[in-house]
This record gives structure tokens, sequence and C-alpha cells, in this order.
């Protein structure tokens, strides 16, 4: 059978398009993916206190950061909530925690209480350090 | 030693206007996510624009015509218009991203919300096209833009793994996330070749009034200074690879990018951030305003010059304030200017083969570029090109239902 150069091409774009495209995340998966953002939201809490305490930045950089990171942890928290996995309780509770954790940075920044930073932060670390746990536990048994 | 001076000005201001608020964002997206691994997108994006830049000046040399003026003269009215629909749309969306950029950079220095400067910037924008002249515009803002080599000195100041860097010039597949991967190479891609950094060009030189004499100053502009940028790019990569993918952190809010740089540079490194997004967004959507000015100008046979006073080109005048109303809209509507700015380098990516498909016809016309036509290895290259365009145009919108957030 003869078969044209172009319908070969095209036939390759799509298995590169299906292949790529997979098909469709399992709940699991999307509470290993949405654990991943709220890891990066409290990674990038953490540095931005850490610079903020060492006058690295300025304050009004720090308070938006925190209330958007604030913003970001409420929607991930809903987007959980939708979804049905034995981590989903654990990790739900660890998200709250970190939202007020960040919540104390938004307060500390806005009184302009640096002296508050290091405290929050020790609790940041520990609570990362359960969260990326839970993401590896998760990731192993999907 | 005019032209070297020349030769030395093109690329300081080459490298100073490449980078903008696109490339920073999926520079830093990539390394963030993909650590060193996405390094060969932007030189592939890099080596793709080269040689179009340089073959856009040449045409611009030789034949004393824009590349919509020669499109519109060899192709028809319907083709022109055709690709001003699709590229003005395009161009828009960039303009707007880029606007929300600078507005961006200003929320990061004040705390005021970004949405609160979408008008002023639209009218420092508006006066200083309106006010200045090409030389202003092309030298002025874009040796301030060299503030963005900030980047690569900080690349020097961590010492970063060279020979993993190298590595990720050559193209690997991903471990994990493979359709998040090729979103990113995807935009990258887009980032890199925008059709406006080409048609702007040509302008320009115009502007300059370059004529055939300056085809090889031309050539080495055009390589030096793209060349250059990149490395730029590339940098932003790096530095996200090393200091956000070891933390964890991914790039999806714009109040994140301040930590490529505080972390080497102290409080130095916040302010530096904010001057080169800031002013590599300023210098890009003067560019993008003017393109899209002059596509239309160009494309409907009016008179069209940066170094005119607005009166004696009243239309020309006209479109470019429309244009920047329009975009400042966006900003002022409130879409996340890092959403904006993955969408739109995206669809650049998918709207890619339009505006490249006719460099192949307008590089070997004789009567056009007489003996500088294209040779073999220039055709060979944009052939090349035009393959990678049709791939991106097919594969974006899968990618980005897919792969895009």
């Amino acid at each position: 059978m003869k078969v044209n150069s172009t319908t070969v091409g095209l036939l390759l774009i799509l298995a590169i398009c299906f292949s790529v495209s997979g098909c469709g995340q399992s709940d699991a998966g999307k509470l290993v993916a949405e654990a991943k953002e709220v890891n990066s939201w409290a990674a990038s809490a953490q540095m931005i206190s850490n610079a903020w305490a060492q006058g690295k930045v300025p304050t009004a950089y720090a308070h938006r950061s925190f209330e958007n990171i604030c913003q970001q942890l409420g929607d991930s928290t809903s987007r959980m909530e939708s979804l049905s996995d034995n981590h989903r309780p654990q990790l739900t509770a660890l998200v709250q925690q970190l939202l007020a954790l960040v919540s104390q940075l938004e307060a500390a920044s806005k009184a302009q209480d640096r002296s508050a930073i290091s405290h929050i932060d020790e609790q940041l670390r520990e609570a990362r350090a359960t969260l990326n746990s839970i993401i590896s536990d998760a990731s192993q048994t999907r | 030693m005019k032209k070297l001076m020349e030769i030395a000005l093109g690329i300081v201001t080459s490298v100073g206007g490449f980078l903008e608020i696109g490339s920073i964002t999926t520079a830093a997206q990539g390394g963030a996510e993909f650590s060193f691994q996405l390094i060969w997108a932007i030189v592939l994006g890099g080596i793709c624009i080269i040689f179009l830049v340089e073959q856009s000046g040449r045409l611009a040399a030789v034949s004393g015509r824009t590349i919509p003026d020669a499109i519109r003269e060899r192709f028809g009215a319907n083709y022109f218009l055709f690709l001003y629909l699709i590229l003005g749309i395009v161009s828009l969306l960039v303009l707007g991203a880029e606007i929300g950029g600078v507005c961006v950079a200003l929320e990061l220095a004040t705390g005021i919300g970004f949405q609160w400067w979408a008008v002023p910037v639209a009218f420092v924008i508006w006066l200083i096209i309106w006010k200045g002249t090409f030389g202003v515009i092309e030298k002025g803002v874009s040796v301030l833009g060299l503030v963005t080599l900030c980047f690569v000195v900080a690349v020097f100041v961590i010492h970063p793994p060279w020979r993993q860097i190298v590595a990720g010039a050559v193209p690997s597949l991903p471990q994990h996330d493979s359709a998040r991967y090729w979103f990113i190479a995807v935009s990258i891609l887009g980032a890199s070749i925008s059709p406006y950094l080409f048609f702007f060009y040509s302008s320009g030189a115009i502007e300059d009034e370059w004529d055939e004499s300056y085809v090889g100053v031309n050539r080495v502009i055009a390589t030096g200074g793209m060349s250059f940028g990149s490395l730029i790019s590339i940098a932003v990569l790096i530095l996200a690879a090393l200091l956000l993918l070891s933390n964890g952190i991914k790039v999806e809010h714009y109040s994140q990018l301040p930590l490529l740089l505080v972390p080497v540079f102290g409080r130095w490194g916040f302010w530096l951030l904010v001057a080169s997004v800031g002013i590599a967004c300023l210098g890009a959507a003067m560019e993008i305003t003017l393109e899209i000015a002059y596509m239309t100008a160009q494309g409907f046979g009016w008179n069209w010059s940066e170094n005119q006073r607005p009166i004696a080109e009243a239309r020309f005048s006209f479109v470019y304030t429309i244009i920047i109303i329009l975009a400042a809209i966006f900003v002022l509507s409130g879409i996340d200017p890092l959403n904006l700015t993955i969408f739109s380098m995206a669809l650049t990516a998918a709207t890619l083969p339009v505006s490249i498909v006719p460099f192949l016809f307008l590089m070997n016309d004789s009567h056009y570029l007489r003996v500088y036509r294209n040779g073999w290895f220039s055709n060979t290259v944009v052939l090349l090109i035009i393959g990678l365009a049709f791939v991106l145009a097919l594969v974006t919108i899968p990618l980005q239902i897919f792969g895009g957030k």
C-alpha cells in the first residue's frame, strides 16, 4: 500500500498530541498535583518572609504576596474538597494549617513586625516537611 | 569607523530590546519545572529568529521595502488582509501582556494593584511615541534595557553546573508531566520567534535609511544581537532552575519573579528585577505598538514614519493611539498578566506559519533582492523554520488544553 508522506506527517503529529495529552488524570493524580502546587506556594511564602525579615524586599511587596498566597491556598482547598482519595482529609487539614500560617505572615507584614517571622518560619518548615512526605506517599500509592 | 559604531549600537539595542515579559516568564517556568532541560528550546528559537531578522533586514536594505509592503505587493491585498487580521489580533494580545508587565513591575515596587497602573502606563507609552523619534525608542529604551544583563551576572555569581547546562542545549524527553513540558517548550518558541520582532526590524531599517551597503552590518547585528539576547533568556532559565526548582517553587504568579534575583543580590536584586521587567516590557510595548501602526500604514499605503511629526501622518498616529487604548483595556479588565502572557505566547506559536511562509517567496524574488537572494543554506533553514512553524501551529491548541494551566 502506498502511503503519502503528508498523511504520515499528519498522523505523527496527531500521535504526539495524543501521547502528550494522556487520557486525563485520576483523583489521586489530581490530588498530588494540587499538593505540589500548595508546596510551591508555601515555599514562596517562606522565601519571601525570610527576605522580608532581612530587609531585602519592601514591606508592600511582601504584604501583597502573602495576600495572594492566602487566596491561592484557599482556592486549592476548595479544589481538593471535590476530590476523593485516602490522602485528601490529611492534605486538606495541612493546607488549612499552611493557610493559617501565611495569614499570620500577612498580619506580621501589615504590623511591620519582623520579629514574628522566625517562629512562623519554623512552623512553615515543619508543615512543608509533612506535606512533602504525604506527596511522596501519595505518589507511590497512586 | 562609522559602520563599526553602528554595529556596536545595533547589537546593544538588539540585546537590550530582546527580553520582554514572554521570554522572562516562559524561561522562568521552564527552569522552575524542568531544570535545564528546556534550554534547547531557547537555543532553537534563537537560531530561528537570527535567520528571520537577518532576512527581514536584508529585504529592507536592498529593496527599500518593509515586509508588509512586499507581502501586499507580491501576494495581493487579500493575503495581506488575512495576515493583518491574524497578526493584528496576536500582536494586540502580546501588547496587552507587555503593558501588563510594566504594570506588574510598578505593583511590585509600590504594592498598588497592577490594574491601577494601566491608564498611566498606556499614557506614558503613547506620549513617548507621540513626542519621540525612532532613535529615542530604538536606542534610548533599548540601551536602558541592558539592565536585563543582571540575569547573566547573577548566573556567574552563583557558579552553576556548566556541564549540565550545556547538556540542556540538546533536546531530550521529559521524565514527568510530558504535556506541560511540551507546552512550555512551545511557549518558549512562541516568545522567541515573535513576528513583531522581525516586522519591526524591517521598518526600523527603513527608518534608519539602510541601503545595500548595510547588508553586512545587518548580518552582524542580527546574529550578535539575537544571540546575546537569547543568552539572557537562558540566564533566566538557569536562575529559575537553581533557585526555584530546588525549593519546589513553580512560577505561577508574577509575585514570585523577584525570587530569581533577591537570593543573589539581596535588596538590589529586588530593584534590579523590577527595573528589568519594567524597562524590558516598556520597550517591547512601544515596539509592538509601532509594529501594528507600521503594518497598518504600510499595508494601506498611508504615510508612515516615527521620525515625522504626528500631524504629518494623522492616520498612522491615530492607529497607534487606538491600539494602546485597546491593549490597556485588557489590563484594566483585571485579566492576570501572567495568564495573558502565556496564552499570547502560545497563540503566537500557533499563528507562525502565516507570517513566516511568505519569507520563502520574498527572499528568492530577484525583483526585490537581486544578487542578495537567499542561497541554498538560507532556503533550507527557512524551510525547516516553516516546518517547525506548522508543527507548532498544529500542536499548540491541544497542548494549551492539556499542558496549560
